[in-house]
């Protein structure tokens, strides 16, 4: 993309026959763009804030937020340390968010490094299989596990029939992290897929002139390039982790294992007598945690290239031969796609349209189709699918945009408060997605005047919308930062206010960036449930909270029928998405 | 009555039970032949001959409301659509009934936050939580209102103002047809507890119950319990250090199905009946030998309804003759002593397993330290 195909495409006013300034209105003395600016600020801000402040007041309450007669007081941390073996949840969180990020972090750099680096047969087919987990909800991914690899799984059967024990149990926290790690492996794989596509060859020329074989150059040159992208994710998933509810409420529960969501989830909602003060100063503890987080990863990225394009290259790096290696590389990358996404993905699809889905009973006596037919049957269900389709694509067009135009703003602005801009829009990274709703829930219900949002679609937008801006705002970062500084200069010369040159030059130019942060936004808004747990009403349900119900209510299959359903939408959007995208950057 | 209409349960069920609607007198003027459009005109609505004459003010009021009704419940879709279905039959005006579908506490916690700060759309509200309906009624948050069918029903239907028993749930014995055979399958708690001793590697951490310190469902239950059994306690000491605790049924009866659990105690009638209709070959179920517990199940009208006046006929239908077979047909057990249609009622269970076999679990509010204490003693049994 050179500026001259933009500058013949659009022949607006920075380029047009005589240079005439523009006259732009000014309101109160301000520009309209320090309006804008101003603006997407406050917005940013405030979207951010609102569930995050009445989770800090309601935790120093003694009382509920909606009671009377409340005071305020410490007691809530107090009691969450001394009576509720808070400690010990917060221990296990660690442990689990730690041993999830190693073991995905770990796989997915040596999945990217044969996939894109290095001769392998089907490497294309392996890059294409590695991302679906990324598609499925990971309630449902842990679901599958159970079906296979839980005490009476399939596979835990047949191993047992073979060698007398089942040498693993699910119901630990190396198994939860190992689940949880193979949900994860995309998002690292994505990253570090990308900076190796980006990666320049020249290095590894200058390394093999040298006299280094393929084996060093690996190890000096290709994985230290990897770091950045390596940081990254690994921080991602350690938050991500953090924050899960699916794995440690399907698996933790049961033995006694509680992480911080499936805490907050058993004490605001399960109770008899839901202690908000508890539940409250539980969330700004892990609030805490998470911001120490994003602390860490500023400092650690500070001076790196801080999100990876994941873009094509013209001179396209050679790919290293392994020799006989790479069947090792080949054996390993199937074994982990079979065992890790696919047999689970798998016992899905069979339990989907089995009655009973057990080693115990042969699955071909028992197929049946009812489990989509009271999907398709009941009209609530039916409707979370909409919803769910409605949400995400609303959601990611809108939050897509304010992600744009944050993103110049902090990038390319001389706005005075770009930093703490930027900053906001990363932070919603840190709330859990229960947090996240249960706050929303405060903060509709006490703002006067915007009561009538609960429960309604837009309160669901604006919840999911917040949850995904930062990985919008870290999708067209990158891309933001590519384009030279030039144009812009180009334009302010011939007398282009800020928002002119942004909506004129820069637009054109991160169209791909947008169209890309919507796919990936459209994927994860369509299998978000965490905040509408709380926030949902029965009008609005999506299909996360009713595969969530249909499992709490025993019926199993119509979880499965409804998990595949939602896999058909995002394959279909993805492959359509993928088909225009490529239309749009080829251009 | 064509299957389209009828819930997949009742559908499974065979149209036995529904054919025997078309005998009752609130659904006399309701000819509807299947498939088609009902042919009901709303004035034609009769009412048995104990409704005052005042009723059809009610009914009037409804017409006026928004034709909308919320309720709040801790129940699926699945379970309310065949109620839906009778209670639109006979209002045609009524246009839509939500059910929202939450936790049993949650159906009281995200009313009393709503309307703290602005108006709760609920109208209604059904849940299973004893603790809670308490607290409701006393706390001065129900209607009292009086429902004209209270006299063709047992004293629990209404035991205090406002509040309405909507079902009467067993909860049972379950377990795995396929890893339990003859003597190894428990028929009830004590036996369990026996079993479990004798053959412990059957039964060690293959056993499930509900998570009683952190659902109000098991809570209720386990209370109960233990406060009706003079054995209670030994025999929870005995089995909890071989149970893993589950917060709902939905994973218990997976697990059981899957073999993952060979037996589960104090499970939910609601979530296992339906799914023995699904696979008869491995889920096995019994009423409890030593105690049966009965599950009331509240319901009422919050105050601050938008709707009150649909409301009450909602609270009405669900207490008539044929409002409590839909009932049955959603999946749950029907008290009506006059609903006898049905293969499953209360009064049939008491017959069974016998009357000082039946646990009802009433509407008791134990103070939060008897709660605590209680969960503390659980927990520290099931920690062994």
């Amino acid at each position: 993309m050179s500026s001259s195909t933009v500058l013949t495409r659009d022949p607006g006013p920075a380029t047009g026959g005589t240079p005439k300034p523009p006259r732009y209105h000014r309101v109160f003395g301000v520009g309209r763009e320090g309006l804008i600016q101003t603006g997407i600020f406050v917005v940013v801000v405030v979207l951010v804030l609102a569930p995050i402040v009445p989770t800090i007041y309601q935790s120093l309450l003694t009382r509920p937020l909606y009671a009377a007669h409340k005071a305020t007081t410490l007691d809530n941390y107090v009691r969450l340390f001394t009576q509720h073996n808070f400690a010990k949840v917060v221990l296990h969180s660690l442990e689990f968010a730690v041993l999830t990020t190693v073991i995905a972090v770990v796989i997915a750099v040596a999945l990217a490094v044969l996939v894109v680096r290095t001769r392998m047969p089907g490497s294309r087919a392996i890059g294409a299989l590695l991302l679906w987990p990324l598609y499925i909800s990971p309630l449902v991914l842990a679901f599958g596990w159970i079906l296979m690899y839980g005490p009476a799984g399939f596979v835990s059967v047949a191993v047992k029939s073979v060698i007398g024990i089942v040498p693993w149990n699910l119901y630990t926290i190396p198994g939860m992290a190992v689940t949880e790690a193979v949900a994860m492996v995309p998002i690292a794989y994505l990253y570090c897929s990308g900076a190796l596509r980006l990666a320049d060859p020249s290095l590894e020329d200058a390394a093999r002139t040298c006299g280094a074989g393929p084996l060093r150059i690996l190890r000096s040159v290709i994985l230290p390039l990897l770091r950045p992208p390596m940081i990254y994710g690994a921080l991602l998933i350690f938050s991500t982790s953090l924050e899960t509810l699916s794995v440690p409420l399907l698996y933790g529960r049961p033995v006694g294992i509680d992480l911080f969501a499936s805490f907050i989830y058993i004490n605001g909602l399960q109770r008899s007598r839901p202690d908000y003060g508890l539940l409250a100063s539980a969330s700004v503890v892990t609030l805490a945690f998470m911001a120490l987080l994003v602390i860490l990863q500023a400092s650690l990225l500070r001076n790196a290239q801080r999100f990876v394009a994941v873009r094509g290259k013209a001179a396209r790096p050679r790919r290293l031969d392994l020799g006989k290696l790479r069947w090792v590389g080949f054996a390993f990358a199937w074994l982990y796609l079979i065992f890790g996404p696919l047999l689970p993905i798998l016992g899905l699809v069979m339990r989907s349209i089995t009655a009973v889905f057990t080693p115990l009973v042969s699955p071909l006596r028992v197929i049946t189709s009812t489990n989509y037919a009271t999907v398709f049957s009941y009209a609530s269900f039916r409707d979370s699918i909409v919803n769910s389709v409605i949400i995400a694509l609303i959601g990611a067009v809108v939050t897509s945009f304010v992600a744009a135009v944050a993103v110049v703003v902090a990038r390319r602005s001389g706005f005075r408060l770009r930093r703490p801009l930027e900053i906001t829009a990363l932070s919603p990274q840190v709330v859990p997605g229960l947090i996240l709703g249960i706050g929303f829930f405060w903060a509709f219900a006490y703002v006067p005047g915007i009561g009538a949002i609960t429960g309604t679609l837009v309160a669901l937008i604006i919840a999911f919308g917040v949850r995904s801006l930062p990985s919008a705002f870290g999708a067209m970062a990158p891309l933001v930062m590519q384009v030279g500084r030039e144009l812009d200069d180009a334009a302010r010369s011939v007398g282009a206010d800020w928002w002119l040159t942004f909506s004129r030059i820069l637009v054109r130019l991160i169209t791909p960036a947008f169209l890309a942060a919507f796919v990936l936004l459209f994927v994860q808004m369509i299998k978000e449930f965490t905040p509408a747990v709380f926030l949902a009403s029965a009008d609005t349900q999506v299909i996360g909270t009713t595969m969530l119900q249909l499992w709490l209510n025993g019926d199993t299959g119509s979880v499965a029928a409804l998990a595949i359903v939602q896999v058909a939408i995002t394959t279909v959007f993805v492959v359509l998405a993928g088909v225009v995208l490529k239309g749009r950057t080829d251009a | 009555m064509a299957a389209a209409t009828l819930s997949r349960r009742s559908f499974l069920r065979g149209t036995a039970t529904a054919g025997s609607l078309g005998a009752l007198g609130l659904l006399a003027a309701c000819g509807n032949g299947g498939g088609g459009t009902p042919k009901i005109a709303a004035k034609a609505t009769s009412f048995p001959t104990y409704y005052p004459s005042s009723y059809q003010d009610i009914v009037a009021a409804a017409k006026k409301e928004s034709g909308h009704l919320t309720v709040y419940s801790n129940m699926d879709v699945v379970n309310w659509k065949p109620i839906i279905d009778g209670f639109k039959k006979l209002y045609p005006f009524v246009e839509s009934v939500s059910t929202n579908n939450l936790d049993s506490s949650e159906v009281f916690e995200r009313y009393y936050s709503e309307s703290s700060a602005h108006k709760s759309p609920a109208s209604f509200l059904v849940s299973g939580d004893p603790g809670n309906w308490v607290r409701f009624a006393e706390g001065g948050h129900a209607m009292d209102y009086k429902s004209p069918e209270t006299g063709k029903l047992p004293d629990f239907a209404n035991p205090k103002p406002g509040l309405y028993t909507f079902s009467a749930d067993p909860i049972l014995m379950a377990w795995n047809k396929s890893l339990l055979t003859g003597n190894q399958v428990p028929t009830g708690i004590g036996d369990l507890a026996k079993l479990v001793q004798k053959d412990p590697g059957t039964y060690k951490n293959k056993i499930t119950t509900y998570d009683v310190p952190a659902t109000s469902f098991g809570f209720a239950i386990d209370y109960t319990y233990t406060n009706d059994r003079p054995d209670g306690w030994k025999n929870l000491q005995v089995l909890l250090p071989f149970t893993r605790p589950e917060s709902s049924s939905g994973p218990m009866v997976e697990k059981l199905q899957s073999g993952e659990y060979v037996a589960g105690y104090f499970l939910s009638s609601t979530v296992v009946l339906p799914a023995v209709e699904q696979s008869s070959a491995v889920l096995g179920w019994s009423y409890i030998d030593d105690g049966t517990p009965m599950f009331l199940r509240g319901m009422g009208i919050p105050k601050t309804a938008p709707d009150p006046a649909t409301a009450k006929l909602m609270l009405d239908y669900i207490l008539s003759k044929p409002g409590q077979q839909q009932v049955y047909n959603g999946g749950f057990t029907p008290y009506r002593p006059d609903v006898t249609s049905v293969p499953r009622t209360y009064q049939k269970i008491v017959n069974k397993v016998g009357k000082d076999n039946v646990l009802i679990i009433g509407y008791e509010n134990p103070s939060k330290s008897t709660v605590d204490t209680f969960n503390k003693r659980w927990s520290g049994y099931q920690r062994g």
